[in-house]
């Protein structure tokens, strides 16, 4: 085990259902791009937005297959709807069922944080995760959540309760571990 | 007072294949592969209504109907062995790539709790707080989470350690231990 001379920060907490649900729709929305609910239902709007140009020109043109984009138009519209507005709620439900698969996670424990790792310890168990192994930081006002560990995948940690001080250690240190790869949810646009 | 069944191992190529069979195995349960082909014996149905009674359909459904046909005996007898393969592929490639970073760990099974002890995991897990437990002819995994387990290959124990082993977790998970075979037909 590395010495602990570095500088460190200690959390005591517990993380809830919301505090997982939020942190993993925060995650995920700078993990997978593509995935984002903005993203699908643009598609689905451009095939509906294609479609619909062509019922125009189809019937110009007196095809008299019309009703081929028409039925695609208006099939696309409905599931860049329901996509827009089914996405987060499924989304909230499966991070809601994977935390409450796990009793662990429920735990009051200790996160103690270094500039390489952070060592997670509760009543049950004690985990070190290094930073090298995380692929995505986000930071939220209400906390910091890294994706990618090894045991446990998703990494919290709650601000609430913090010094001023010691919040500056935490961003600096989390800033030091993911240099220019942690983001900001909600995103904030630059004036 | 029982003695605990305490176990040492790295997880190897072989044991990491078997790993990805028994999570697949975990996943798709015993009702999902009778639903997979109870819709392979609908369709071998429907495809052999065609080639019987085609002046009810039309004439030129024969290519249809082969296809149907195809696709049910696909899904009846050859799913299950094509999905193994793959993930057994799957599971080499990554393993010979390195990607799943496995180091050593010690298991020990003792009365209420399990210990698990790694390199970067040390745990005393009660029986209460497991998601769920399988157990395979070759490997043993508890879950933690639905996405997070821990595999113990059963090379590294007896068969008397096996067996108390599974009564162990039979006893303490009930319901949430499931096990290829019997008690799968059990439920």
């Amino acid at each position: 085990m590395a010495k602990s001379a570095s500088p460190s920060i200690v959390v005591e907490q517990k993380v809830t259902v919301e505090d997982y649900s939020r942190a993993a729709s925060a995650v995920r929305y700078f993990s997978a791009p593509f995935k984002r609910r903005s993203f699908r239902a643009l598609i689905f709007i451009t095939v509906a937005a294609v479609s619909a140009s062509l019922v125009f020109s189809c019937r110009s043109s007196g095809f008299g297959r019309e009703k081929i984009p028409e039925a695609i138009a208006i099939i696309s519209a409905a599931v860049a709807a329901a996509i827009w507005f089914l996405q987060p709620p499924a989304e909230s439900r499966s991070a809601k069922r994977l935390f409450s698969s796990c009793a662990l996670m429920s735990l009051p424990e200790k996160v103690t944080v270094y500039r390489d790792r952070v060592v997670i310890e509760n009543s049950c168990e004690s985990i070190t995760e290094y930073w090298t192994d995380f692929f995505a930081c986000v930071e939220t006002d209400e906390m910091i959540a890294a994706a990618g560990g090894r045991e446990r995948f998703l990494v919290i940690v709650k601000k609430r309760g913090l010094a001023e001080k010691q919040l500056k250690i935490l961003s600096s240190l989390f800033g030091y571990a993911f240099e220019g790869r942690i983001h900001r949810f909600p995103v904030r646009r630059k004036r | 007072m029982m003695k605990p069944v305490t176990v040492s191992f790295a997880i190897t190529r072989e044991d990491f294949i078997k790993e990805a069979e028994a999570r697949m195995k975990v996943q798709l349960t015993a009702s999902v592969r009778a639903c997979i082909r109870i819709c392979g014996t609908i369709m071998l149905c429907f495809a052999c209504l065609i080639f019987v009674r085609k002046k009810i359909f039309y004439a030129d459904l024969n290519w249809t109907a082969a296809a149907i046909m195809a696709i049910a005996v696909f899904l009846i007898f050859l799913f299950m062995p094509t999905l193994g393969l793959a993930v057994r592929k799957n599971a080499s490639e990554r393993f010979n790539a390195g990607s799943i970073k496995a180091t050593a760990k010690t298991v020990s099974f003792a009365e209420d709790v399990v210990k698990i002890n790694a390199e970067r995991y040390k745990a005393k897990i009660p029986y209460s707080m497991f998601y769920a437990a399988y157990a395979d002819e070759a490997t043993i995994l508890l879950y933690t989470a639905v996405n997070e387990c821990c595999s113990i290959p059963k090379r590294t124990m007896s068969i008397s350690e096996q067996e108390q082993v599974e009564g162990l977790l039979a006893s303490k998970l009930k319901q949430k231990f499931k096990q290829e075979g019997a008690r799968e037909w059990m439920r």
